[in-house]
C-alpha cells in the first residue's frame, strides 16, 4: 500500500458516517526483518501543528491556547485495527465522541459560542 | 424548484452578486484616471474567473468534495496548507473592505463617521450567517444587488462613445503622460478585483452545500457564463461612467464617496438612493460569501464539520471560524486605514494570492483518478494556463510595480 497516498491528508470518517478529521501522520512499528506495521493514525488539531514549521508551529499552538485555553493540545492516535476500509476517505469502525474525536469543536462550543444568544436552536 | 427557475435564479445572482467593494473602488478609480484604457482588464480578468469557477463547480460536482478538501487529499498538506493560509489572509481583508463599504454607504444616507456604523455592518453580517440557510445567504443578497444595475442605466443616459469603449476593450492605449507603474498596478488591482480567491472557494463548497450532481454540469456552465458575462455589463458601466463623469473634467474619484456622483449625475438623488441600496446589498453579500470561504476553508483543511446549513452546535469550528474572521476584520477596520486604499492593496493582494489556488486547481481538474472523464479538455487547459501565465506575471510584479507607483498613487 502506498500510505502517503493512500491515507495520509484523507478524511476520517466515523461509524455513522459523520466527519472526524483528517489524517495527518501515521506511527509505524518496526519489524525484525520485516516491513514496518502501521500502529496508529494520528489525527486532530495537535497533530497538525507538530508538523508545522518551527515559527509556525509556535504561533499557532500560542493561538490554540488561548482560544481553547489549555497550554497544548495533544495529537489524537488511533489504532490501526479500527479503520474498517479506505475509499476516498478512511473509514473508522468507532464513534467519533467516544474516540474524543471531537475535543477541540466540544471546547470550542463549550468556551465561546453556547454563550451566544439562539446558540441552543 | 423547477430547472428553468433554478438556472434563471443563479443568473441572476450571478449578476447581482457580481459587483463588491472592490469593483466599486477599483472601476471608479481606473475611469477615472486612464478613461477606458483599462477596460481591457474585464474581457481578461470575467473571461479568467469565468475559466476557473467553472472548474471549480466541476471538480466540486465530480469529486462530491470542495476544493481545499481535494488539494490536501491529492497534493499534501503544505501545499493546501499554502492555499488555506493565503485564502484565509486574503478573505479576511475582503471582510474588512466589505464591512467598511457597507458603513460607508451608510454613513452617505446618515451622515454619522463610517467608523461609528462599521459594528452595526459587522453585527449584520454576523447575525445573518448565524440565523440563516445556505440558500438566503447566496440568493438573499446577491437578489437585492441587482440595485447597482443603476450604473448600467447611468452609462445608457450619458452616452459615451460606445465605438471607442468597444475599441479601449480590444485594443488599449495608454493615455499620454499617464506613469506606466501607476497604469500597470490599477490594471493589477482591477483583475484582482475581478477574479478574487473567495469567490472560488464559494462557488466550490456552494455546490456541495447545494449538494449538486452530474446533472447540474449545465447549470454550473451557463450560470458562469450567462452570469458573469452580463455582470461584466456592470463593471464596464461603472468604468465609463467614471470617465465620461470625472475624466473629461480632469477630476479623480479618490473617496467612496465620489463613487455614486456619475449615477447622481445622470440620474439625479433617485439614482443616488438606488445605488446606495444596490451598493450595501453588493457589499453585504460579499462579506457574506468571504467570511463564509474563511470558515469553509480552514473547516476543510481541518476536516471538521462544515455548512451554512448547519447550527452552532453541530458545526462549531465551522461557526467559530466565520465569526473570528469577522471579529478580526472589524479590529483592523478600527486601526482607521483608509478602506478606499485598504481596497486597492486587497486587490492587489487577491491578485497576487490567485496562482496559490489556481495551480492545484488547474492540477486537480487534469486528475485522471479524480475527474474521470469530466477532467479539463484541451480548450480549457490552454485558456487555463494563458489565465495562469498572466496571473503568474502580475504575481511577479505587484511588489516591484507597488513600490514603483508609491502604492498606485502613480
Amino acid at each position: 500500500m502506498l500510505l502517503f497516498r493512500d491515507i495520509v491528508d484523507k478524511q476520517l470518517v466515523d461509524c455513522h458516517g459523520h466527519k472526524a478529521g483528517k489524517v495527518v501522520d501515521v506511527l509505524l512499528e518496526p519489524r525484525s526483518h520485516d516491513v514496518p506495521v502501521v500502529q496508529f493514525i494520528v489525527t486532530g488539531p495537535g497533530a497538525s501543528v507538530a508538523i508545522l514549521p518551527s515559527w509556525l508551529g509556535r504561533a499557532a499552538t500560542w493561538l490554540e491556547a488561548h482560544i481553547l485555553g489549555t497550554p497544548t493540545i495533544e495529537p489524537k492516535h488511533i489504532a490501526w485495527h479500527h479503520v474498517s476500509h479506505i475509499d476516498v476517505v478512511v473509514h473508522l469502525d468507532v464513534d467519533r465522541e467516544s474516540a474524543d474525536l471531537l475535543s477541540t469543536e466540544h471546547t470550542l462550543w463549550q468556551r465561546w459560542l453556547r454563550h451566544i444568544p439562539w446558540a441552543e436552536r | 424548484m423547477g430547472k428553468v427557475s433554478s438556472l434563471t435564479l443563479g443568473i441572476i445572482t450571478a449578476v447581482g452578486g457580481f459587483v463588491d467593494m472592490g469593483e466599486l473602488v477599483t472601476c471608479s478609480q481606473a475611469g477615472a484616471q486612464y478613461r477606458f484604457a483599462l477596460l481591457w482588464t474585464v474581457v481578461v480578468g470575467v473571461l479568467g474567473i469565468m475559466v476557473y469557477i467553472d472548474t471549480a463547480g466541476r471538480v466540486a460536482i465530480t469529486s462530491g468534495r470542495s476544493l481545499i478538501d481535494v488539494i490536501r487529499d491529492r497534493l499534501g498538506y503544505r501545499l493546501a496548507l499554502i492555499s488555506m493560509i493565503a485564502a484565509t489572509l486574503v478573505n479576511v481583508l475582503t471582510i474588512v473592505i466589505e464591512i467598511s463599504g457597507m458603513a460607508l454607504v451608510l454613513q452617505i444616507i446618515t451622515h454619522l463617521s463610517y467608523l461609528w456604523l462599521l459594528p452595526v455592518a459587522a453585527l449584520l453580517i454576523a447575525a445573518v450567517l448565524w440565523f440563516s440557510s445556505f440558500e438566503l445567504v447566496e440568493n438573499g443578497a446577491s437578489l437585492l444587488g441587482l440595485g447597482i444595475l443603476i450604473f448600467v442605466v447611468a452609462a445608457i443616459k450619458l452616452g459615451p462613445p460606445w465605438g471607442e469603449v468597444g475599441r479601449q476593450m480590444v485594443f488599449p492605449s495608454i493615455p499620454a503622460g499617464a506613469s506606466l507603474p501607476a497604469y500597470a498596478f490599477s490594471a493589477v488591482s482591477l483583475l484582482g478585483a475581478f477574479m478574487t480567491p473567495y469567490e472560488i472557494y464559494f462557488y466550490s463548497s456552494g455546490a456541495i452545500e447545494e449538494k449538486w450532481t452530474g446533472k447540474d454540469f449545465i447549470t454550473n456552465r451557463v450560470t458562469t457564463v450567462v452570469g458573469f458575462t452580463f455582470g461584466s455589463a456592470i463593471v464596464i458601466s461603472m468604468m465609463v461612467v467614471a470617465a465620461q463623469t470625472f475624466s473629461v473634467h480632469n477630476l479623480t474619484s479618490q473617496s467612496f464617496s465620489s463613487i455614486p456622483v456619475p449615477v447622481v449625475t445622470a440620474l439625479g438623488v433617485g439614482g443616488l438612493a438606488v445605488f446606495c441600496f444596490g451598493a450595501f446589498a453588493d457589499t453585504g453579500g460579499a462579506a457574506l460569501e468571504a467570511a463564509l470561504s474563511t470558515a469553509y476553508s480552514i473547516s476543510q483543511f481541518l476536516g471538521w464539520d462544515w455548512g451554512q446549513n448547519h447550527n452552532p452546535r453541530n458545526a462549531p469550528g465551522f461557526v467559530f471560524t466565520y465569526l473570528t474572521g469577522i471579529a478580526a476584520a472589524v479590529l483592523i477596520a478600527f486601526t482607521g486605514i483608509d478602506p478606499v486604499k485598504l481596497t486597492i492593496y486587497t486587490t492587489a493582494l487577491a491578485a497576487f494570492s490567485l496562482p496559490f489556488t489556481f495551480i492545484p486547481l488547474l492540477i486537480v481538474a487534469n486528475d485522471e483518478e479524480y475527474m474521470g472523464d469530466d477532467r479539463n479538455g484541451p480548450l480549457v487547459n490552454a485558456a487555463s494556463i494563458f489565465f495562469l501565465v498572466v496571473l503568474s506575471i502580475i504575481t511577479i510584479a505587484t511588489i516591484p510595480l507597488f513600490i514603483l507607483s508609491g502604492g498606485g498613487g502613480g
